[in-house]
């Protein structure tokens, strides 16, 4: 067995929360759009998740809503976004950018991205940990829409890539 | 395109050869029906459950965050049975060095990769219950047992049926520091003014549940699947600094000898009134957060066939209170809060109270205690008898965002929701959490939409489920899953059971059925121990609705809803009347698609033969060029057909009714009710309802003739969005493919967020 090195940031220490939490998850919708060849994609979340997950890597200080239009954070966030929910397409993965967002106030928020225009191939890897480090419990949701055929595929800890074929 | 129907007896679909499951009846997997818990889902004839009644005197010790108790239980046995020994919950054992919660949970090196990760995970706590001490009623000492969360108590002599034991515990733990360590119950250290919010509960050995069902519900706390405790009265003396306010289950008995006299003519002055009332203001806990008391005080309390006793005490509190009659009673509504919490806890708390109390008493049954309690505590949703423990906290700057004003009204709206279930309805909260989670939130969704119109409920609307139950079903757990089996927790113990009793109540049953069973479920079960059967059978019994597919299909499967409009067929009737039929012909005939060379030809040949040449034509010429011809004998062959046929057939022929045969699939494989909206030509529109049962053979594919009166230009399923379809794309004919989240996002044409429109909207109101 090869020892390996820990390789630790020094952020802040968030409290455990470990009270009774019925979050959890996250749902996003995928297209792979024809005319720019590119994909388009909504992403939603917990709120109150999210912001703890900010928070805890000291990137968040107030809340979410009050917070957004600070062009540091939307970075962060992007960044957040793109090593959390990944599609790689022959060994290239996908650059996402956030476009907008919506912060419901039934506690959801929605981040809109798309990514730069890239060619198909027979197989899409999905990756979508995006909160599963800080919650073991995450489990994310990705529906796939290309063509019209929906295809719906489920994240948890333990699972956390799903690559389709695709029937171009 | 129209076709002509010819045969005038409609046919509908013909019967499955093949066995049916999902509309099986739940014999199978409910429990056989006994004197304990009859056929109807009602308490039986020989219904018992035990009673365990609780004298305690609790002290915290703020210098140390220690509290220590003495206990004296009196436990009495109404089974049947005689009882050996007796179990009793140690929650507080989560919290142990060596606790199964620790060990069992999942980790990787990810988990690791900050500091803070690594002082969380190597974080030492001396949690769990230092037991010192038990000893029955005369003094002797009891042999016990601890196993983990829970302990046995053995006994010298069993305990017979219809007979009562007394004895005595006493013992003491570290209270946890709740933003540290977590927990439904602990503290809060408020840095700035260093002083302590105690929030308490489970702090104490309480009696397990014995009865017909499990035996001793003795099953481990591992930390998800909550609380199962029987009735009893409860007598608490709780010693604490001077200066602190303490809010509990039950009522205070010597308010004399903890409040000041303005403070108790101020408690008499809430107790009439319909809006919150001060009793502590915030400057006089801000003079006892500075001033912290050596001194301390023994506040009284006493509650009467509760199922449990949880307080909080801090000198941070405010405290309000108002009044609201309930069936005839008072309730005292009240909050406690740190500064900290306002503005938003003493502008909202006491009101959602209130408003809580008096709609869930609407739904389910007159809350039948006196008092009612919100307590401020950041971050948890935590509920107890009578009293609960809720997030929301503003800003330190005191703004907060409309999000979070928005989850504190859920959050206090559902916890003292659970006063309801299962405080009162007393469910098995560790075998199944949907059965207050679930019940809860059904009627906190209610309740929201009576606090404000168009209220955003997180949970209750079927569109909002759609997503989790969508995909793959090997991460997907069935709701009759016990709470620490669940997959997703909040989705499946809490959205997905309200969900589908919305659904019962908007589209399979009905408000009336719905409502009247659902009360009477509440009504049966008030101050009892009900399981998922009674649940179940109460419904139907109430409401002669058959409903076993549906908690077949919501409760005990992971299937979900994608129903199809695959094909649509339209007919009309033959009505045998030249005149019109042969009219219809040609109209079909000439809307049919020509060939190109054809169409071409009707101008690149200026004449043809026969044209020119009249002796080309013979009589099959003549006779198809005249086939739209009605000739004096179709008409006499329509006078023959009128002749002999029956009044009221005639009518319906000449009734002009347009027949559709639409096909359905079921691809998710819940059946659910078909509800369709049909758009007619001259855009008026019409709304059909066909009740699941028209699955209840063909489980995958049904047909449907409609007759209606009017061309349709389209029809879609499901258009109020009332049965969770995970997929609306296939809902429509003409097939209509409605807009991703993105594409609806670009469509938007507002660019600007509220405030900025604020500002415009501002500046042309000043010109």
């Amino acid at each position: 067995m090869i020892k390996r090195f820990i390789f630790i940031s020094f952020l802040v220490v968030l409290g455990n929360i470990s009270f009774a939490h019925n979050y959890y998850f996250s749902f996003a919708e995928v297209e792979y759009n024809d005319f720019c060849g590119c994909f388009e994609s909504s992403i939603t979340v917990t709120t109150h998740d999210f912001e703890q997950v900010l928070r805890k890597n000291n990137l968040l200080n107030k809340n979410l809503e009050t917070s957004l239009n600070d062009y540091n954070l939307k970075q962060n966030i992007e960044s957040l976004i793109n090593e959390g929910f990944q599609i790689t397409i022959q060994n290239r993965n996908v650059e996402f950018h956030i476009e907008g967002n919506e912060i419901g106030l039934n506690g959801l928020t929605t981040f809109y991205l798309s990514s730069n225009p890239i060619d198909l191939s027979e197989e899409i890897l999905f990756t979508y940990s995006l909160l599963m480090n800080e919650f073991p419990e995450e489990q994310n949701k990705l529906t796939f829409i290309f063509r019209g055929q929906k295809t719906t595929l489920n994240f948890i800890a333990n699972q956390f890539t799903h690559s389709i074929k695709l029937e171009k | 395109m129209k076709k002509i129907l010819l045969i005038l007896i409609i046919q509908l679909i013909s019967v499955n050869f093949f066995a049916q499951k999902k509309f099986a009846q739940l014999d199978q997997e409910l429990p056989t029906p006994n004197e304990y818990r009859n056929a109807a889902g009602a308490p039986g004839h020989h219904y018992y459950q035990q009673k365990a009644d609780y004298k305690m005197n609790i002290t915290i010790d703020d210098e140390t965050q220690k509290l220590s108790g003495f206990e004296t239980i009196t436990y009495t046995n109404n089974s049947p049975d005689k009882l050996d020994y007796l179990w009793l919950q140690l929650d507080q054992n989560i919290y142990s060095v060596d606790s199964d919660s620790k060990i069992i949970e999942i980790e990787k090196m990810e988990d690791f990769k900050t500091v803070g990760d690594i002082r969380k995970k190597t974080f030492y706590y001396d949690g769990g219950f230092k037991i010192e001490e038990i000893k029955s009623s005369n003094g002797q000492k009891m042999r016990y047992f601890i196993n983990k969360t829970m302990m046995r108590i053995d006994l010298d002599k069993p305990l017979l049926p219809n007979t009562s034991i007394t004895f005595q515990i006493k013992w003491w733990y570290n209270i946890n520091d709740r933003m540290a360590v977590g927990g439904r119950s602990g503290y809060e250290y408020f840095e700035k003014d260093k002083n302590y919010l105690y929030t308490v509960a489970q702090y104490f050995p309480r009696m397990c549940v014995y009865n017909d069902v499990t035996g001793w519900q003795n099953k481990q706390f591992l930390g998800r699947g909550e609380f199962t405790l029987p009735f009893g009265d409860y007598d608490v003396n709780i010693t604490v600094p001077a200066d602190h306010i303490v809010g509990a289950t039950g009522e205070c008995q010597n308010l004399s000898s903890v409040l000041t006299a303005e403070q108790r003519k101020r408690l008499d002055q809430a107790r009439k009134s319909d809006s919150p009332i001060l009793i502590v203001t915030q400057s006089e806990a801000e003079k006892a957060e500075n001033d912290k008391s050596k001194q301390t005080k023994t506040w009284n309390f006493k509650a009467t066939n509760v199922r449990d006793f949880a307080f909080a005490s801090s000198r941070k509190f405010i405290w309000d209170a108002q009044n609201v009659a309930v069936g005839g009673k008072n309730v005292l509504c009240m909050s406690y809060y740190p500064k900290e919490g306002n503005p938003l806890w003493e502008r909202y708390s006491t009101k959602l109270v209130a408003h809580t109390i008096k709609t869930y008493s609407k739904y389910t049954v007159d809350y039948p205690y006196p008092v009612a309690i919100s307590v401020h505590s950041k971050w948890i949703g935590m509920e107890y008898p009578m009293i609960c423990f809720n997030g929301g906290r503003p800003e330190a700057d005191g703004t907060y965002s409309e999000q979070e004003k928005y989850g504190m009204w859920g959050v206090i709206i559902h916890e003292v929701g659970h006063n309801f279930f299962p405080m009162i309805i007393n469910s098995d909260e560790r075998q199944w959490s949907w059965m207050d989670e679930g019940l809860n939130t059904f009627v906190q969704y209610l309740t929201e939409q009576e606090w404000e119109r168009g209220y955003p409920s997180r949970r209750g609307p079927a569109y909002m489920i759609a997503d989790y139950m969508r995909g793959d079903k090997k991460t997907i757990s069935p709701i009759m899953t016990n709470s620490e089996s669940i997959f997703q927790f909040g989705n499946n113990a809490y959205g997905k059971p309200a969900t589908a009793l919305n659904i019962l109540r908007e589209t399979i049953m009905g408000r009336e059925l719905f409502d009247f069973a659902f009360k009477t479920y509440c009504e049966r079960w008030k101050f009892k121990h009900p399981t998922p059967a009674d649940f179940f059978r109460t419904m139907e019994d109430a409401s002669a609705v058959d409903l076993d597919w549906f908690w077949r299909g919501w409760f005990y499967g992971t299937d979900n809803v994608d129903i199809a409009v695959e094909e649509v067929k339209w007919f009309q009737l033959n009505t045998q009347n030249p005149e019109t039929e042969k009219a219809f012909k040609k109209e079909i005939d000439d809307q049919k698609d020509l060939f190109i060379g054809d169409e071409r030809n009707k101008t690149a040949i200026k004449e043809t033969v026969n044209e020119k040449d009249k002796n080309i034509d013979d009589f099959y010429a003549t006779a198809r060029k005249n086939k739209y011809v009605v000739d004096a004998l179709d008409k006499k062959e329509y006078q023959e057909f009128i002749a002999k046929t029956d009044a009221k057939d005639l009518e319906y022929l000449k009734a002009n009714k347009h027949f559709y045969e639409v096909n359905f699939s079921n691809i998710g494989g819940l059946p659910m009710p078909l509800i369709i909206e049909f758009t007619f030509v001259d855009d008026t529109k019409q709304v059909v309802r066909i009740p699941a049962e028209i699955w209840r053979q063909y489980e995958d594919k049904v047909s449907k003739v409609f007759i209606l009166d009017k061309e349709i230009k389209s029809l879609r399923l499901d258009p109020f969005l009332e049965t969770a379809d995970t997929d609306l794309n296939n809902n429509s004919w003409p097939k209509e493919v409605l807009p991703t989240k993105y594409q609806l996002f670009k469509q938007q044409t507002i660019k600007e967020n509220p405030m900025q429109r604020q500002k415009r909207l501002d500046e042309l109101n000043k010109q």
